[in-house]
Parts: C-alpha cells; structure tokens; sequence
C-alpha cells in the first residue's frame, strides 16, 4: 500500500495536519480493490479511453 | 400535466406560451426561496422569449412538442450571456460567450428555459449542499436533501415548478436526484449526448440527460438532445431514433435481469419491497423475470473511482492552491485525486474495458437489467452516514454505490420512481440496458410507468 501522507507532502499539498486523516483515508480503501485487481492484467489489455479520433478531423 | 398535455393546451388555445411561462415562474418565485433549487432565475430572458413563441405559433410555425415548454438547466451548461456558477467560487462570476450544445439544441426546439439550476459544488458530490449558493431541498421533505449533483434539477422538476431540467451524471448525479426526488432521469449511453460546453468533471465519465415527471417527457427531451456534435471528441455517430414509447407499448416476452449478487445488498426494507414490487407487475405484463449474476461490482465501483479522482483532479489542480475556494467535501476528492500515478490511472482503464467486456456477456441472457437505484431515500440534509444493512455507511458511498458503474460501464440507464417508503419517500428503480439501447429502456419504463408503477404527485407541489 501506498504511503499516502509522504506522497501528498511530496507533492507540496497544503493540507492542515488536522485534516490530512481524514482526507487520505478514502484512497486506502480504494487502493486496496485496486491493487488487487492488477495481477489480471495482462500486456494486450489496453486502456478504455472512449475519446473518438475522427472528431478531430 | 405532461409535456404532450401542455403542447395539446398551447395548439388548442386554451393556454399561451406566455401563460404558461407565468405559471411555473410564480411557482419558482413562491417555491425557491425554500427549496433553493435555481441559482440564477432568467424570468425576463424566459418573457421575452414566451412572447416570441407565442408569436410564432399564430404564425404557423411550430417547433414540436418542446415549443413553449418550461424548463431549466443545471448551472454547469453555458449559456451565452448568462452566468454560469458551476455551483463553485472559481465561476462565481463567469458569463459564457457561447451555449453548450444541449442548450443550443433545447432553444432551437422552442423550450424555455427559466433559469440555471443549483447543484453540488462542482458536480463533485451527491448532497447538493452548496456551500457558496445555499443547500437544495427536497420536495417531498424540506429537511431532506434532493441528491445531487443535480439537486436543483431534481427539486425544480418534483415541485413542478419546470416540466423537465437538464442535469449531468458522472457517479449518478442524475439518477441519485431523480430517485431521492421521485421523478424520471436518465443517463444515455456515453457519447450519445453531447458534452461541449457542460463543465467538466470527468472526462470518460460525463453523461448528460434529463429529468422528467414522465418517462415519455424524458424521451422527448432525448430525441432533441441526441446526436453527433464535431465539437465533443466522445461524441458518437450511431443513429439517432423516435425515443418516445408508443402509447401502450409492452413489454411481453421481454428478458428482465433481476441481479442476484450486490444490487440487493444492504438496503432499506422499503426499498428492497418497492423494487420487488415493479418486478413482479413488470412479470405480470408479460416479460420474463430472470436471475442474474453479475461480474464483481465492488471492483467495477473502485475502478469508477480511481478514474473520478484521477481526472477531476487533472481538470483542478492547478487551482487546489487556493483551498478556501473550495468546499470542504471537493477540496479533500481534489486533493486525492492528486496523488494518484499515471500507471495507476492508465491501469484502471485498461481494467475498466476489461470488466466492460465481461459485462456485455450479460446481454446474452437478458434484454435490460432491474435494480434499486438507490439502497436508501433521501437522507437529511447535512447527515454524514446511512444506517443500512445493520451498520453506518458513508452517505456519498452508499448514494453512490448502485449508479457509479454504469458511469464506467457507459450503458444507458433510466430510474423512473416504483414506491413510496413508510416516511413517504420516493423510492426509484433503474433500467440498465445494452449500449445504445435507449428505446428498449424508455419503453420498459414507460411499460411500467403505465401499469400502475408510479407515485403520487409531490405534495409540496
């Protein structure tokens, strides 16, 4: 799991002593069914980014 | 009154556009000092325009069945001389030199708009507890909050005060509302409805659609927003079609999915039984109920989340400086977002496209899927936590919990409102259908709509 406090001050993020807890707390539990779910990855998947190019055109 | 009622009132002479835009704005002027649901009331623009309609129909012109008809939009489309808030300090000010396309396509269909919907902060929330423009409040109980994002738009539709609004959906923020509100919303397919000139939360999330009293006023907002726009990469050019549901239209022999794992995990009883409830009427009508297991959605949610937080933040970094222009509730998702890798992002849509073709198997088996829309009603205004399943849950996440995959998924999605619960809350359910197919679920909808799946009128109204 992430170090989230280290990151966040590694960052430069402003965010109150009092706050940061409270703030980071959600990305744990987040994090936590996230990184299980990368060992199903395999090097074909590729991201699902849905932005069609001919719009550009 | 339905949208078709007052289009027949306005062709029929019995009603003016002008009289019927002097209806709903009193109903603002006495309605929104409680409930708080517009930002910027455009009353004189709506006059103005009512005048010109009216004149137009002695002409001979009309517009369809949108000509004449009130309505709002939530305050994150631009519209062209007229403020557009966002809900948010950092726009507090902004007046846009141009409409978004929804905007354009509703005014070029002959609707009024009465003015710019409140809404969370942002869009970046569920509760529409605005801290800069006021707290919306629900209809149905003043105390209560209407959802959000679009919390105005839930509010001004259920208290009758438009006949429909635009909101937009990028966890639920039109479904959340339509459902804690007791009226109809739906989320098209991605990229079915333009998203140039609606402020961004998150890129590959954003859905716009409207609210309604009716299903079938839904689909008529849908067949005028739909459809191809150059200027939104996302936007598809898959046909659009008529939306709007025959009169008696059926639903015999069609294929329901009725999910067996999550989406009836933790709810309030009341919810659970209205849900039930529609599915044994839709059983009735004739369609085939079936059981369905459904890839993991607590995955699905996560994945949803990761790309949320990744992308709003890209969108407000470099404003994040400047913490006190940011409620506290946005300010601590920005700052997540923040501290998410580029892997970590990149990873979660490879795993999103991924699970979304796991997901589409399901469409084998059945024609659209049925779930509770929400696990719980509307909770009070400034409550943190729901009580559901025997423990507190976090008041965003459990709103949230049966919606947000449809946002990664990109299915359209109806809620339409299925019960009261014993306090007298709307309960709502959504239909979940394959890509594109916003017909088939309009048509389940309205299927049920007419047999008896509905709730009374708001009584505030």
């Amino acid at each position: 799991m992430r170090d989230w406090k280290s990151i966040a001050r590694a960052q430069g993020l402003q965010i109150p002593a009092d706050e940061i807890d409270r703030t980071l707390a959600p990305l744990a539990e987040v994090e936590e069914i996230f990184r299980s779910l990368i060992p199903e990855l395999a090097p074909e998947n590729e991201p699902a980014f849905d932005i069609r190019l001919e719009a550009d055109e | 009154m339905t949208i078709r009622e007052a289009g027949q009132a306005l062709r029929a002479h019995r009603m003016s556009v002008v009289e019927l835009v002097s209806v709903a704005l009193s109903r603002m002027d006495r309605l929104n000092p409680n409930l708080c649901a517009f930002i910027t009331p455009t009353a004189e623009f709506a006059t103005q325009r009512a005048r010109q309609l009216d004149a137009e129909l002695s002409g001979g012109r009309d517009r369809g069945p949108l000509h004449g008809i009130p309505i709002a939009v939530k305050d994150l489309f631009f519209t062209r001389g007229i403020r557009t808030t966002c809900g948010s300090l950092l726009y507090e000010n902004f007046v846009p030199s141009y409409n978004a396309t929804v905007v354009d396509r509703l005014e070029a269909a002959g609707a009024v708009i009465l003015g710019k919907l409140n809404m969370h902060e942002l869009a970046y929330g569920i509760t529409s507890a605005n801290p800069h423009f006021g707290a919306v409040r629900n209809p149905w109980d003043p105390d209560r909050s209407p959802g959000g994002s679009s919390g105005g738009s839930g509010a001004a539709v259920a208290a009758n005060i438009v006949y429909t609004a635009m909101g937009s959906d990028t966890g639920g923020s039109i479904r959340i509302p339509a459902s804690f509100c007791g009226t109809v919303g739906i989320k098209p397919t991605y990229g079915r409805v333009s998203r140039y000139g609606a402020l961004p939360l998150a890129y590959t999330l954003d859905h716009m659609g409207p609210l309604a009293r009716s299903v079938r006023d839904a689909a008529i907002m849908l067949n005028y927003i739909a459809g191809y726009d150059r200027n939104d990469p996302s936007s598809s050019r898959h046909p659009v079609i008529d939306y709007v549901p025959d009169d008696g239209c059926s639903i015999r022999g069609l294929r329901l999915g009725f999910p067996e794992n999550f989406f009836f995990d933790e709810l309030e009883p009341d919810v659970e039984s209205a849900v039930r409830g529609a599915m044994a009427r839709a059983a009735s009508l004739g369609a085939e109920v079936k059981p369905v297991w459904l890839p993991d959605m607590e995955a699905v949610n996560a994945l949803a989340r990761m790309i949320l937080l990744s992308e709003a933040s890209a969108v407000y970094q470099p404003e994040i400086q400047h913490r006190q222009r940011f409620g506290a509730d946005v300010r601590a998702l920005i700052e997540q977002g923040c501290l998410i890798s580029a892997a970590d992002y990149i990873n979660a849509q490879r795993l999103r496209r991924k699970l979304r073709r796991e997901f589409s198997k399901l469409w084998n088996d059945v024609d659209v899927l049925i779930a509770p829309t929400t696990p719980n009603t509307a909770p009070r205004i400034g409550e943190k936590t729901v009580h559901l399943g025997g423990r507190d849950e976090d008041v965003r996440l459990a709103s949230t919990r049966l919606v947000r995959g449809f946002n990664l998924l990109g299915y359209p999605t109806l809620s339409i409102p299925c019960g009261l619960s014993g306090p007298g809350l709307p309960i709502g359910l959504q239909i979940v259908g394959p890509l594109f197919e916003e017909a088939l679920i309009l048509r389940v909808g309205a299927a049920l709509e007419d047999g008896g799946v509905a709730i009374p009128p708001c009584p505030y109204a």
